[in-house]
């Protein structure tokens, strides 16, 4: 008997997209979701508060008072450091879906496993 | 003394190791259970049994000319020796084969399972690997 040996890459595909999306997960935990990420936003929306005059920014006063830092100087790096976290996220999801694409088109099973060692190692 | 407790086909169900007096062989024999005593030295895996008595299970002639080949669609990898009929898993697929002979040739890299395994004869299996 003859037979061509192929595999049915669909199962492959969906099993590489669900773990793609895991590591993605991990990597944008710690902008997004983490107690810290809380904070951060906490902080970015204080730090915005102060840049236009605005009163109610005790994080920033507290921190700044430690530091012996002007408020809005602090409230100036805050807003640079949720820049350079956007940045990161915007890197990441480009990232992720460029890996997408790449599963889709994957013509073999070693292509799929490179796609996701390539999104893993940066 | 090891015994085998075995089904309808000589198939080894179970192993147990230790002395047994013959009132306890009596026993199990009473409650209907199947077995044989056989040697410590003797394989469960390399065992079956025929009529009572522990027999080698056979060996299948399977040879297999190479195990990579480049995903080309004509380079084969042939499997010989295969008994006839027979099933064969190919990565899980059962794939009933009829003349003894497997030629494969691939247009996807990959790894590849192909697994004898019909009793009584001694299971097999390859590896291809395909670049």
């Amino acid at each position: 008997m003859r037979i061509r040996l192929t595999k049915n890459l669909e199962p492959l595909r969906a099993s590489a997209l669900a773990r793609l999306d895991e590591m993605a997960g991990e990597q944008l935990h710690p902008l997004t979701s983490s107690p810290i990420a809380a904070l951060r936003a906490r902080k970015l929306s204080e730090a915005e508060r102060v840049l236009v005059g605005k009163d109610g920014a005790p994080i920033l006063t507290a921190e700044a008072v430690a530091k012996g830092l002007p408020v809005a100087e602090l409230a100036s790096s805050v807003v640079a450091k949720a820049s350079a976290d956007a940045a990161a996220l915007t890197a990441i999801e480009t990232r992720r879906q460029a890996t997408q694409s790449a599963i889709r088109s994957a013509p073999h099973p070693a292509a799929i496993e490179a796609a996701l060692e390539e999104f893993l190692n940066g | 003394m090891q015994l085998f407790y075995h089904d309808e086909d000589g198939r080894i169900t179970q192993q147990q190791s230790g002395a047994m007096t013959p009132d306890e062989l009596d026993n199990l024999r009473s409650r209907g259970l199947t077995f044989v005593v056989v040697p410590d030295s003797m394989s469960v895996e390399a065992t079956y049994i025929v009529d009572d008595e522990p027999v080698a299970r056979p060996v299948a002639p399977i040879a297999i000319n190479r195990t990579e080949i480049p995903a080309d669609k004509r380079s084969k990898v042939k499997i010989t020796g295969l008994p006839v009929p027979c099933v064969v898993q190919i990565d899980g697929e059962p794939v009933t084969i009829e003349d003894g002979l497997l030629e494969l040739t691939a247009e996807m890299p990959a790894t590849y399972w192909v697994v004898f395994d019909q009793f009584p004869y001694m299971p097999w299996s390859a590896e291809i690997t395909v670049t």
